[in-house]
């Protein structure tokens, strides 16, 4: 059923509600009790303790460190590796990807099929995550396998099983398949599909392009998967997190047992990912047979310093962070009803570029409007001051709600603290985050959105109709 | 020992939240229910520095009509969109036109009805109507874009998160299923207050502001859904496993989200938010005899509503297979069973549960002892839930590389099943079953949000009572049990057959 428009004469209806508005006299609903306004409920600040980490932490002469937490509310133990090494630290393109995929499949001293029903008949859960340069292998057991768990996990980390018929796996199934042409015609259009095609045209030809072709996987060997393995898996690059229901002492030992002899080895190359800047704003279409159209908008993201971080997270929470009230958020959906999100990522690196991205989509007759919204708000940011009430909100919910989740429990401080120090190798800047976000002003709000947004060279991506 | 430098081995938390009780399930969940039929569900976590806060209501698209589904979800965004007091600039003046509103919408309701024989449905594709709409109705719809305009002066955008994000609340979000909707944050402890003043703003004071933009945002997301592939293919199925049910109904077509109504919307409002259709559940670092005194000083007021219509559909017993050919060019081949299953609250529900995971692991050892190339896919999923408080779905689907494959992998899927009903299942099987489902439940358990959900939603399919024995059933589950299930269920006349083919010769199969 077609539904057919009819324009009125909208002055005519303004004349027609004044006057039935005047005919209604007031038709509030009374309370039945006095709310106060949030900001009136005399809320204090909440202070954000963080733990001392010198209670948790440990160091083994191998220069392995790490922390134990113990958190006793659930019989589950999770360790946790973060190891200062990425895609981008490879010389040879999938190599990294070969041996995170590698890593999944146990430590050596099992077949892959032994260690699949071993991670069943626990109910164990591996997670292997690899960035541009950090690895995250993390283990979660049920506190009665903790130590075959620790065994397993320390296997995996230090004797993983770097067998030829897993580079064969990998060349089988890790190939990318083939960057389409602008203009091409795409199978299975998604948000996805948008960020991976503006991924692959901000990064191709560089260290983090994350496109291995067949000639690439054909190219690698087993040998260079070990290289790459030995350079980095270093006791010295590498904190461990373990948190759960176990008694530390025992624990203690334990991880010592598993670690203490394996041998330090010279500290690696870490590799640094060369800028890329996109070119002056361009649009790259790609068709796809779907009810809607999605949209990537963007650029690169340079290396962000520590100190600068702040006043960017404030910036990007109040223009599209991840939640209900962002500009973007309001003036897209909640005022127009053009799409169900429309969000800005800030994806960095710590040794080379990352990508600072909006992303949205919607029925294909809005795709325009929501570029330029998008666009238009980018604008606003960097040309007038954000309002005291916004910086107020993104400062309350960036230090007592996501940051003071980081402390929620034993396992997310253990997991915090080893993020920390694999990151940045001090305690500084963790220490110091709330106190920084509380000072941002709206003039570094400005600064921070003059610098790091660029839409003038904005790439657009557009995969729908 | 080589280690250099010691830690100091110092406990975060003290005390275990399930480990050694009596049971490795047992919940210290508190329950006070006030005069006005309010239930508060507090679950104490000394030393948490957080709350897990939600509001269940006993509501949800269930409670929708034929025509007009996806109307409790469309409730729930509408319920984002402020109150009396806030989200509003000046409701004084605001309120007087939402008054011209309802009675303009109520001439427009008003005209629908005369002209329902001009505008009924006749076509089987959409292709025919004998008008789309009328000249009254359309002056009408004008009008109240005007008044939707003319209200929008007075909006402020985004109040109803706003406050929650600015005093530290994370994790905000709402959702609404079949049997209910949940409004939901994690707060700083010393905060819960702002979620009591928010929520009874919420459940007693909601101004339905930008209604027909919202239309929009449920369009945008059923188009979402319908971009699966898959999508399509399993509301068919669920139109075959269920004959009468609600709880198989898909979330709307857009045909429904334009027959919304601010009226209907409203009626359904006040019908189910009331105190004696509501839980509250707090998960952290609260004392109970506190919250029971705060929830009171937040919701006490509010008067007891009679007992709202409840759903009253019952399934009734199927008599005869169902078989579902589907063709997509998008789908792998596949072939899928599903069965009938109880509600929680049966003594059943809890086995299958332990059933699925046996099943599953038979099935793929069998496919692979044939050399087909398949991924089993076993859940209990309805459109996006996996346990109701009534009869639903067990699922059972191989997703195949071959569609030559698809006769081979029906007779192994239906051979399986059957199989279960005569020979007992392995101990060490049905031990690493268990074994996952508990571990998983403790994953669940640590996370105070997860578990303030499983607590409000046993309460809305059954009680939270039912909650431990649940879990304490499926550890206690037998072999004798799944054997006895898989006879009592995996019957034909219980079985829906679902087949995934490529498109065929033509557009339009025949």
């Amino acid at each position: 059923m077609r539904r057919q428009r009819v324009s009125g004469d909208p002055s005519i209806w303004l004349v027609t509600i004044a006057l039935l508005v005047m005919e209604a006299g007031t038709a509030a609903q009374l309370l039945a009790q006095e709310l106060l306004h949030p900001r009136e409920m005399g809320f204090t600040e909440v202070p954000i303790q963080i733990p001392d980490t010198a209670r948790f932490e440990f160091r083994l002469e191998n220069g392995l460190t790490g922390f134990v937490v113990p958190d006793v509310r659930i019989p589950l133990v999770q360790f946790s590796a973060f190891i200062r090494v990425g895609r981008g630290d490879a010389d040879k393109r999938g190599v990294a990807e070969v041996l995170a995929m590698l890593l999944r499949r146990g430590p050596c001293w099992m077949t892959p099929n032994r260690f699949h029903e071993a991670m069943d008949r626990m109910a164990g859960k591996l997670t292997v995550v690899m960035t541009q340069d950090m690895t995250e292998i993390t283990l979660n057991v049920p506190t009665e396998d903790v130590s075959q768990g620790l065994r397993i996990f320390s296997g995996i980390i230090r004797a993983p099983c770097i067998e030829r018929d897993g580079l064969e796996e990998f060349r089988q199934r890790g190939v990318s398949a083939p960057t389409p042409p602008v203009g091409a015609v795409v199978e299975n259009g998604s948000l996805e599909l948008a960020v991976d095609l503006f991924n692959r045209r901000l990064f191709e030809g560089h260290r983090y392009s994350e496109v291995i072709t067949s000639e690439d996987a054909a190219a690698i060997t087993i040998e260079d998967v070990e290289d790459f393995y030995r350079d980095f898996f270093n006791p010295s690059n590498m904190v461990l997190a373990v948190s759960g229901a176990f008694d530390s002492y025992t624990m203690m030992n334990e991880v010592d047992q598993r670690f203490t002899d394996w041998e330090a080895r010279r500290l690696p190359r870490l590799r640094t990912g060369s800028d890329v800047q996109t070119p002056p704003r361009a649009t790259y279409r790609y068709r796809s047979d779907k009810l809607q159209t999605w949209i990537v908008i963007g650029h690169e993201l340079p290396r962000v310093s520590p100190n600068d971080l702040p006043a960017l997270q404030v910036m990007n929470y109040i223009l599209g962070g991840g939640h209900f009230d962002t500009r973007l958020f309001r003036e897209a959906r909640d005022k127009r009803g053009l799409t169900n999100d429309a969000s800005g990522f800030l994806e960095f690196n710590l040794r080379g570029p990352g990508t600072y991205t909006f992303r949205t989509y919607g029925r294909h007759e809005v795709a325009q409007q929501l570029i330029d919204l998008t666009l238009a708000e980018i604008e606003r940011i960097r040309s007038e001051l954000v309002s005291e009430e916004e910086l107020f909100v993104a400062k309350g919910a960036l230090t007592d709600g996501e940051f003071a989740m980081k402390f929620a429990d034993g396992h997310t401080v253990a997991r915090t603290f080893a993020q920390e120090l694999a990151r940045y190798g001090t305690f500084r800047y963790l220490f110091g985050y709330v106190r920084r976000v509380r000072s941002v002003s709206r003039e570094d709000v400005r600064r921070a959105a003059r610098r790091y947004l660029h839409p003038e060279r904005m790439a657009v991506v557009i995969v729908g109709r | 020992m080589r280690l250099v430098v010691r830690i100091a081995l110092c406990m975060l938390v003290a005390s275990p939240l399930l480990a050694q009780r009596n049971s490795p399930y047992e919940l210290p969940i508190r329950e006070h229910v006030y005069p006005n039929g309010l239930r508060l569900l507090v679950v104490e976590r000394p030393g948490d520095r957080r709350v897990a806060a939600k509001i269940f209501t006993d509501m949800g698209a269930f409670n929708e009509a034929p025509g007009e589904l996806g109307a409790a979800h469309f409730l729930e965004h509408l319920m984002f969109k402020g109150t009396h007091t806030l989200g509003t600039t000046n409701w004084e003046a605001e309120a007087r036109l939402h008054a011209v509103m309802a009675s303009t919408e109520a001439a427009l309701i008003e005209e629908l009805n005369r002209a329902r024989n001009a505008l009924r449905q006749r076509g089987v594709f959409h292709d025919y109507s004998h008008a789309a709409s009328t000249s009254r109705a359309d002056s009408l719809r004008a009008a109240i874009a005007a008044l939707d305009s003319a209200i929008a002066q007075y909006r402020d955008h985004g109040a109803m998160m706003r406050w929650y994000q600015a005093y530290g609340g994370t994790g905000l979000t709402a959702s609404t299923e079949q049997e209910y909707m949940k409004f939901d944050i994690n707060l700083p402890r010393s905060r819960v207050a702002l979620f009591l003043r928010i929520e009874a703003d919420r459940m007693r004071n909601s101004v339905f502001r930008e209604f027909d933009v919202e239309r929009m945002i449920l369009v945008e997301q059923r188009y979402g859904d319908l971009n699966r592939a898959t999508t399509p293919y399993y509301e068919q199925m669920n139109a075959a496993v269920g004959a009468i049910h609600p709880v198989f109904w898909p979330e709307g077509y857009p045909t429904d989200f334009l027959r919304y109504t601010r009226n209907s919307q409203r009626e359904f409002y006040e019908t189910y938010f009331v105190p004696n259709n509501t839980t509250i559940v707090l998960v952290g670092g609260v004392r109970f005899d506190a919250m029971v005194a705060l929830v009171e000083q937040y919701f006490g007021w509010m008067e007891r509503a009679p007992e709202p219509t409840r759903m009253r559909a019952v399934e009734p017993v199927p008599r005869a297979e169902r078989r579902v050919v589907f063709r997509s060019a998008e789908l792998d081949p596949r072939v899928e069973a599903r069965f009938l299953i109880p509600g929680v609250g049966h003594p059943d529900r809890p086995l299958f549960d332990v059933l699925l995971g046996v099943a599953r692991r038979t099935l793929e050892d069998e496919l692979a002892k044939k050399g087909i190339t398949a991924t089993v896919d076993a859940d209990t999923r309805v459109v996006h839930t996996t346990r109701f408080g009534v009869p639903s779905s067990l699922n059972f689907g191989i997703i195949l590389d071959k569609e030559e494959n698809i006769s081979g992998a029906e007779s192994v899927l239906l051979g399986v099943l059957d199989q279960l009903g005569w020979i007992p299942v392995e101990q060490d099987r049905l031990a690493t079953v268990k074994k996952h489902l508990k571990t998983d439940w403790h994953r669940l358990a640590l996370d105070a949000g997860r578990l303030a959900f499983e607590i409000g939603h046993f309460q809305t399919m059954d009680s939270w009572r039912t909650l431990q024995p649940y879990l304490e059933a499926r550890d206690a589950a037998t072999s004798d049990d799944l054997t006895r299930l898989a006879r009592e269920y995996f019957v034909s006349e219980n079985r829906t057959v679902g087949i995934v083919r490529g498109p065929g010769q033509s557009g339009r199969s025949r």
